[in-house]
């Protein structure tokens, strides 16, 4: 068999039959498909990145947020424990007449009450 | 036409339905050609048409103008059947036995069975996709190799070679066949 045999037997093969009406409504149809994707294709192209964006940026913000507030809690609690000993120490010798404790640059300050 | 379809693809980039709707009616019959030919199936040829015009609409920014429209179109069309092909591959004998079924059909209601044509789309459609591409361009819709190598995205040697590959194998069965009956 030639070549020229070989496409004439591939060309008897017949393309299916469609109606006018077919013709007429496929790029309707297609427009239809087209509004009805629209959708999905911004929230697959665009909202989707921007959505992820966003996620990403708000859990950055929220650690952040975190490690800076945590600072000062985080240093006060390590004064605190530093001088746990101190603390226990004036808590025995005034069981009832310290009123409040305080900690800065300086070390640790007490608040005395005269009476109970 | 070339022409008028510059412009009506300048009037889809700018977001005219209506223009595109043009388009697609310019080129309607030639896609659906193409889908049939490399699917063997008339419903599987409607999906990857109305695939090929929404690819063609979302992607029609990055269309330069390089190549003619149609040429551009036929590519879109062509990646979406071998995507298809490969997506369905456990479906590939039932849709040959059916698009076989088709023909058959089609042949009795006209009265003049043509068994020639279903062993040529029998023979078509056990072709490996990319070489029954290169025949379906080449053979069906009489591009040359350079124009075939731009739509498939590859090599004018590739090309000729799957054309080559393609042949000797449609030639072997369709003489195979011819010499049983």
């Amino acid at each position: 068999m030639n070549d020229f045999e070989l496409q004439s037997k591939l060309k008897t093969v017949p393309l299916p039959e469609r109606t006018e009406e077919y013709w007429e409504d496929f790029p309707a149809r297609v427009r239809v498909e087209l509004r009805r994707t629209a959708p999905r294709e911004d929230l697959t192209e665009h909202g989707l990145p921007q959505f992820a964006w966003r996620l990403g940026a708000s859990f950055a913000c929220l650690v952040i947020g975190l490690f800076v507030l945590g600072q000062p809690l985080k240093a006060a609690s390590n004064t605190i424990f530093k001088n746990e000993r101190t603390i226990r120490c004036q808590l025995a010798e005034l069981p009832h007449h310290l009123r409040v404790l305080m900690a800065d640059e300086h070390g640790l300050h007490y608040l005395v009450a005269e009476k109970q | 036409m070339a022409d008028a379809d510059e412009d009506l693809v300048l009037q889809s980039k700018n977001g005219s339905i209506a223009a595109f709707e043009t388009l697609i009616r310019n080129h309607q019959t030639m896609i659906h050609a193409l889908t049939f030919r490399m699917t063997g199936s008339p419903a599987d040829a409607e999906d990857l048409a109305q695939e090929t015009f929404i690819r063609a609409y979302e992607q029609i920014n990055h269309f330069n103008g390089g190549a003619k429209f149609a040429t551009w179109l036929y590519s879109i069309a062509v990646h979406a059947c071998l995507n298809w092909r490969r997506n369905e591959a456990r479906r590939f004998q039932a849709q040959a036995d059916c698009a076989v079924e088709m023909l058959a059909r089609q042949t009795d209601a006209d009265n003049s069975p043509n068994e020639m044509a279903q062993q040529a789309q029998a023979a078509l459609m056990k072709l490996p996709a990319k070489q029954r591409a290169a025949i379906v361009l080449t053979i069906y819709d009489g591009l040359n190799h350079a124009e075939a190598a731009k739509v498939l995205r590859c090599s004018e040697t590739t090309v000729s070679w799957r054309v080559f590959t393609a042949k000797r194998k449609l030639k072997r069965r369709l003489a195979s066949i011819g010499k049983k009956q």
